[in-house]
């Protein structure tokens, strides 16, 4: 592959549908589109530290979880609002789930692909359960563990959605890369944006009896992430921007990529300065009269937290939509399955 | 080269065991008290009588997750800490279906003042100032005389509503009414266990005769909890001791005088200010003569220096060891920039006057009493309001001070 | 501290009521002289670091270790009459009935605390004073007595009361002025002291008996290894036990190394 001469596909594709569906597809974004504002809604729990706010787990105050009276859920306590949307959401993405593996296996004859979809089945499950389990143990850290799993999940759709789309069936892989940097910079950029979110899980649910190091480390590690990823994405967008590109929308989804990379940045700054004020070399200047008094558990911090948490996803999404696209024309001589493989784990 | 290490350590600890385990929800022994107090008396505490003193602690005040109290013959506890409402604060973080939350210090406070209130939560290294250590039961702002007199509760309660600005100390004023008023008993409980701590530090190294001398001759895991109360019985006058402040702080409350006619006139922002670089009030050799702070001072708040001596700085390490965080040089207002952690009301700096920062080099104001002939060098409390009105003056137009031309025409012009 | 405490909760703070001691009670006074044990010292210049106009035309030292180059004689050693648990202070002799309500002054002075080292009893007065052309403040870090920190204006002189004993020296300081420093005991009976400018200090009309006293220096804390007569001598936490007979009782030249001063 790589040993290669890099050719490049210039001229019309020819397009080569046998087999496309559309109904895989539309559920795959169905799944995708719902999961991501339920990331939002779990962001969210975390942000008001909701998560313990129905103390049990399947059932909701004894209450079946459907049947839990819609007046307490909705003109109850903000917490309770919070984690029953979550839980209520969550159930949703489970039963689209489940409705995708049956709509794949009616219509998409590809054995991986059905394997891909029950792979989502049995990750969304134990996503369920890791939620049940935090509430039950009363376990923060796994909540963080929750916290973390459902981002990759969120990917992993994504990843269904563009293996299930007629952009899919209508590329063929080309053999090799314009530019062997890309393959590994797309995937990169994928892999770090998943770990800055694991980290940024890790800093929202530090235990409170956890050492100074250990958040040190942590804010560290995640901020010298921030600055890897930028210069990645920076060097992936020079690169689209300059050299040949096997397909043209690998052009504005990695500008879209930097773009999102750019605005992450600052929702985390602005994420620390509304949550622990601002850094200690800026704290004696007259910066700080810009925002002077932080409030806890205020519009504008919850905002700004889980922005910054949501941005993630996005970014994460679009990054793995990229990289899966890249793979399938610059994949080479990786069979289509081994290829989704990879895709699938850099989310 | 420590740091690489201690970085590659903490990180390898961080992906490996994904900080697992690693929250145990016990107070921390106060070991840079403990060992200040050694390098004092030059005495080392036994392992056996270090834990006595965790264990009197655990006996008397609970843990994390179940705080009590004692009952003390001469003291009414009772009156100074609600234990319904301690319960609420401690314990992890939950909520019921009506709302009612518990576990509110956890959620509200503990990652930057730690579980114990020693200031070293998770994030309190970040922090700039550092968040307070309660364990000392000493308090920047409050309206009781005296620095050592705790504050009330309602002073804790305005604290905790209008938060610090300038610090990374919130805002707490979208919480309930209960929740704010079990994070007062809180905090009051930790300063209270913290300060009792410390006395049983000194009481340790002072009057232990040898490494085998203990303060109380029982043993904590076998003996029947009447058997430990009666033989902690003399013990508890240390509680007593500390504890009664708290039970006095309201009437040890200063009421700030009404303000004067015409208090914010150009007349007295101009008195004020002859004040504020006078030699009686001496605000100008720290503040400067336009309050911007930027007089050179070195110098350090109360906390710090019991571990930390400026004139010997490198026996610092020995502390930062032992997780104290590191000295952070004390930084003189500047008044212009008009945020003012302890309240921006001219009552509150009136109080900031007329008590200084505890704590902090800021000293309180010499004030004469109401009978004191006039070669009395002290100042009045029309004086101190002179000076509020000089410094709400320099925050509300400092840019225009810095600048020399305001401050001269407006106030020679009067 | 347990000391005052016990004192306080049980009220027997019994000194000075005015009560006739025993008779026969038979007195004894205590000396000392403490003397550096190593090379000539040479204190260093501190750095000004505020109102240099005016501070600067003095030459002000680092008092945390002060040796006569004459005699190698330490000053600022305090010696209080240690009390153990419950124990209580002896009625004090007659003759300090006089001094028992003194006013001690405390001045700040060529921007330095003058005396650097003093002892005050409960029932005594502390004037913070200023003789200087420039504002000071006094701050005195006291753990069973309200801390205090005012403004002494120049010139101005201000009264304070410590009215409960202290278990250690506490550190006086000034905030505009940080390199300043001070260090005030204050004990609830006499039999304490400060050694003067040659080393020696003297503790009058001891109750005969066998007491303990405790000796402290600011930068050696608890002095607890010391040579007499060329013999090495451990005073666990800085405690000496000592028999007072009628006369002076002489500790004798206490030669203290120099590692006890070691940073």
């Amino acid at each position: 592959m790589s040993e290669k001469e890099p050719r490049v596909e210039t001229g019309e594709v020819k397009p080569s549908i046998d087999g496309y569906r559309p109904w895989p597809h539309r559920w795959a974004l169905l799944v995708a589109w719902t999961t991501f504002p339920l990331i939002w809604v779990g962001g969210l729990v975390t942000t008001y530290d909701a998560g313990m706010a129905v103390p049990d787990w399947p059932g909701t105050f004894g209450y079946n979880l459907f049947l839990y009276p819609w007046q307490t859920w909705l003109f109850g306590p903000w917490d309770l609002f919070l984690e029953h949307k979550h839980r209520l959401l969550a159930s949703l993405v489970g039963f689209l789930t489940i409705g995708l593996v049956i709509v794949v296996y009616r219509q998409d004859q590809r054995p991986w692909m059905r394997h891909m979809a029950v792979v989502a089945l049995i990750a969304v499950i134990a996503q369920g359960v890791l939620g049940g389990a935090r509430v039950l143990l009363v376990e923060r850290q796994l909540a963080m563990v929750h916290g973390s799993v459902g981002p990759a999940f969120f990917a992993y759709c994504v990843a269904l959605c563009v293996v299930t789309s007629r952009w899919w069936y209508q590329r063929k892989a080309v053999t090799g890369d314009p530019n062997g940097f890309q393959r590994v910079s797309v995937l990169s950029v994928a892999f770090l944006a998943y770990i800055q979110l694991v980290l940024g899980a890790l800093l929202r649910h530090v235990p409170e009896a956890a050492s100074t190091m250990y958040f040190e480390v942590a804010v560290w590690t995640h901020l010298v992430g921030a600055g890897l990823l930028l210069s990645i994405a920076s060097i992936l967008a020079i690169l689209m921007f300059r050299g040949p590109v096997g397909d043209s929308s690998f052009r504005w989804l990695s500008y879209v990529l930097f773009l999102l990379v750019c605005v992450q940045i600052a929702f985390g700054c602005a994420t620390w300065v509304m949550k622990y004020h601002w850094p200690t070399f800026v704290v004696q200047s007259s910066i700080t009269r810009i925002y002077a008094l932080i409030e806890a558990q205020g519009m504008l911090q919850s905002t700004v937290a889980t922005a910054h948490a949501a941005n993630g996803s996005l970014l994460l999404g679009v990054a793995v939509m990229l990289a899966v696209r890249v793979l399938r024309v610059h994949g080479g001589g990786l069979e289509t399955k081994e290829m989704a493989a990879v895709a699938a784990s850099s989310g | 080269m420590r740091k690489a290490t201690e970085f590659g350590v903490g990180l390898t600890l961080l992906l490996v065991a994904g900080g697992c385990g690693m929250s145990r929800y016990e107070f921390e022994p106060n070991r840079v008290y403990l060992r200040a107090q050694e390098n004092i008396t030059r005495v080392e505490l036994s392992p056996v009588q270090r834990q006595d003193i965790q264990d009197i602690l655990a006996f008397w005040f609970g843990t994390p997750d179940e705080p009590r109290f004692p009952a003390l013959a001469d003291v009414p506890m009772d009156e100074i800490l609600d234990l319904e409402l301690l319960q609420a604060a401690a314990g992890p973080v939950g909520s019921e279906e009506d709302g009612t939350n518990f576990g509110v210090y956890r959620r509200n406070c503990a990652v930057c003042h730690g579980i114990t209130g020693d200031g070293i939560g998770p994030a309190g290294a970040f922090l700039n100032p550092y968040a307070r250590d309660f364990r000392r039961g000493l308090f920047k702002y409050t309206s009781t005389l005296g620095p050592m007199t705790p504050p009330t509760d309602q002073d804790l309660r305005l604290l905790l509503e209008r938060g610090m600005p300038g610090t990374s100390m919130p805002s707490y004023q979208l919480l309930a009414d209960r929740d704010l008023d079990a994070l007062v008993q809180y905090v009051k409980y930790l300063a209270i266990r913290g300060s009792v701590e410390r006395a049983l530090i000194v009481e340790s190294v002072d009057h232990l005769r040898d490494a085998d001398d203990r303060l109380v001759d029982v043993d904590f895991d076998r003996d029947s909890p009447e058997r430990i109360a009666a033989a902690l019985a003399e013990l508890t006058p240390l509680i007593s001791f500390l504890a009664r402040p708290w039970l006095d702080a309201p009437s040890r409350v200063v009421e700030v005088p009404p303000r004067p006619e015409g208090w914010d006139s150009s007349e007295a922002v101009a008195r004020g200010r002859e004040l504020f670089a006078g030699q009686v009030a001496n605000c100008a050799t720290c503040h400067g003569d336009d309050g911007r702070g930027d007089v050179d001072t070195v110098d350090y708040d109360d906390w710090t220096k019991e571990y930390f001596d400026p004139q010997n700085p490198r026996r610092v390490h020995e502390y930062l060891a032992l997780g104290a965080l590191k000295p952070r040089e004390m930084v003189t207002r500047n008044l212009q920039w008009g945020i003012f952690r302890g309240g921006s009301e001219p009552e509150d700096v009136y109080q900031r006057i007329f008590h200084g920062i505890p704590g902090t080099p800021m000293p309180a104001a010499p004030i004469k009493d109401a009978d004191a002939p006039a070669t009395d060098l002290r100042l009045t409390t029309d004086d101190l309001w002179d000076l509020v009105a000089y410094v709400l003056f320099l925050s509300s137009s400092g840019d225009l001070v810095a600048n020399g031309s305001v401050a001269s025409s407006n106030v020679s012009g009067q | 501290m347990s000391r005052f405490l016990l004192a306080l909760v049980f009220g027997v703070c019994a000194v000075g009521m005015g009560s006739i001691p025993a008779v026969g009670q038979q007195y004894g006074d205590l000396t000392a002289t403490f003397v550096y044990g190593g090379d000539p010292f040479v204190a260093s210049p501190l750095k000004i670091t505020s109102d240099k106009e005016f501070c600067d035309r003095f030459e002000v030292l680092d008092e945390t270790l002060v040796v006569n180059p004459q005699n190698q004689g330490i000053a600022n050693v305090f010696v209080w009459l240690f009390l153990g648990r419950g124990e209580q202070a002896p009625e004090p002799h007659p003759s300090y009935a006089e001094t028992a309500e003194d006013k001690i002054l405390l001045d700040n002075l060529e921007c330095r605390f003058d005396p650097h080292a003093l002892v005050l009893r409960t029932t005594q007065t502390l004037i913070l004073g200023n003789s200087d052309a420039i504002g000071h403040n006094c701050k005195i870090d006291t753990f069973a007595n309200p801390p205090i920190n005012y403004t002494i204006p120049a010139g101005g002189q201000l009264e304070h009361q410590l009215k409960m004993p202290e278990r250690l020296p506490a550190r006086v300081s000034c905030s505009i002025h940080p390199w300043m420093s001070g260090w005030v005991l204050v004990k609830d009976n006499p039999y304490m002291a400060v050694s003067d400018a040659d080393g020696k200090l003297e503790i009058k009309n001891v109750p005969v008996g066998t007491w303990t006293f405790q000796v402290w220096q600011q930068r050696a804390g608890y002095v607890n290894q010391v040579t007499i007569d060329g013999q090495p001598v451990e005073w666990v936490r800085g405690r000496l036990e000592i028999e007072i007979n009628p006369g002076t009782n002489d500790v004798g030249t206490v030669v203290l190394a120099p590692e006890l001063f070691a940073d």
